[in-house]
């Protein structure tokens, strides 16, 4: 490379380099804080949203000065990229102050939000010190949908309009649909409404059980693609796998030995949707939270009968979705082998 | 000559990198990547300098004739003219 160059962080040579020695040498660059599990939205297949009574039984959301005493930590440790996230980052009435002080500290930050609560006065400031990126999930295309969804009457006007003010601040910026059967009818509009905006939108179908005390019936509300006629994919090309084959499902895990999550409530785990294993940042510290974690991670345990299955190129077996599904990352549920099932059906045209 | 200010020149593992902060994220959006001689020079670059005290820092630390280091030296300010950080 040239002495200098000028980056924007992703699918360079330089930033895939960095991933390759943070995965050698175990350095945690990429963090992400769950600042609350609080949010303004009560989304039904929500997995993280809690109540704040539901909180207090659990503990307490950490202060801007731990979460700064933490970032601190990380970013000697070899932190770069920190993704803020929830439930809904701005419902904390000290988030700009955080946010602020995170700002000066030498990270490349994303945000996520559901964009409701972001309106002109939160634009002043954030339009001042910009994100690297921020990202809206995108819940409907209407005020009706957005209801269905997420119990908020007037939630897509305020987006819509949170999202005219973000482009206008010229600030990176992503949408990302969660697809459930309450606004399953309106992905295609989803999709016209973020062309319409010049913004980029993907969507998923994905679904994560609750984890951690959510009580959202995720299931109820899924979108179950093993219902859908294989005649609808006749004409998708054919392919002999569709995911890499690793020895072990952690390698195929952005996360696994160069990212972490850190809880609302401080604990240190791999990602939002693996809870065990969870080491407490406040008590070990985060040098040793961090190296107890990729111990505790040698240890996981696989499901047995995914080494021999059939539809293993067509199975994700993301180690934290086989863990909420099941109860552990070495059981999968028999609904999970079904999906595979149906997608190597569909890939081989039986 | 020096850098703008609002920058913090990282080391993670073997890599270099100056990361804007606050609103200078307003004029460059991610990062500079830079390899050693980079972050060198850079690292000189955050405080006022003359172009004849930075070769001359460059030839003390790397084994290269002056026509090399001064090279080196105009090629990275030129770079970072064209993306608007160098400073007066």
């Amino acid at each position: 490379m040239s002495d200098c160059d000028f980056l924007a962080g992703t699918l360079d040579h330089f930033t895939e380099e960095l991933k390759e020695i943070a995965r050698r040498d175990a350095i945690p660059v990429n963090g992400i804080f769950e600042l609350t599990a609080r949010c303004n939205f009560d989304c039904r297949m929500c997995y993280v949203h809690l109540t704040p009574d539901e909180i207090r039984k659990q503990g307490r959301e950490l202060t801007n000065a731990e979460w700064l005493a933490i970032a601190e930590k990380a970013r000697e440790r070899g932190m770069l990229e920190l993704t803020l996230t929830g439930g809904e980052i701005f419902v904390r009435r000290d988030f700009r102050e955080l946010y602020t002080e995170l700002k000066q500290m030498g990270f490349l930050i994303n945000l996520m939000s559901n964009g409701y609560l972001v309106d002109e006065r939160v634009m002043e400031w954030l339009a001042e010190d910009p994100p690297y990126a921020m990202r809206f999930t995108l819940y409907g295309a209407s005020n009706e949908t957005y209801r269905a969804v997420t119990g908020i009457p007037d939630g897509f006007d305020r987006v819509s309009h949170a999202i005219d003010l973000v482009k206008e601040a010229d600030i990176p910026f992503y949408l990302m649909g969660l697809i459930i059967k309450e606004n399953n009818a309106d992905l295609l509009k989803m999709y016209e409404f973020a062309r319409e905006k010049k913004v980029y939108f993907r969507h998923s179908i994905a679904l994560v059980p609750p984890v951690r005390g959510a009580k959202q019936d995720a299931a109820a509300h899924r979108v179950d693609f093993t219902k859908f006629p294989k005649e609808a994919f006749k004409d998708l090309p054919k392919a002999e796998r569709i995911y890499r084959h690793h020895p072990r499902q952690l390698l195929d895990c952005a996360h696994y030995r160069r990212g972490f999550v850190v809880t609302w409530n401080g604990k240190m785990q791999l990602c939002s949707f693996l809870s065990d294993p969870a080491e407490d940042v406040r008590e070990l510290g985060f040098d040793r939270a961090w190296e107890k974690l990729l111990s505790d991670l040698e240890q996981l345990p696989e499901p047995e009968k995914c080494g021999t299955c059939r539809y293993e190129g067509f199975c994700r077996r993301c180690p934290g979705v086989l863990a909420a599904e099941s109860g552990s990352t070495g059981r999968v549920t028999d609904s999970y082998c079904r999906q595979a099932e149906f997608v190597y059906g569909i890939y081989h045209n039986e | 000559m020096k850098v703008k200010s609002g920058f913090i020149l990282r080391k993670i593992g073997s890599k270099y990198m100056a990361v804007p902060v606050g609103e200078r994220t307003r004029d460059v959006h991610g990062m500079v990547a830079l390899n050693e001689t980079g972050a060198f020079i850079w690292q000189l670059l955050e405080e006022d300098r003359t172009g004849e005290e930075v070769i001359e820092k460059i030839l003390e630390e790397y084994d290269v004739d002056r026509e090399t280091a001064a090279g080196a030296l105009a090629r990275f300010k030129a770079k970072l003219a064209e993306e608007g950080v160098l400073g007066e």
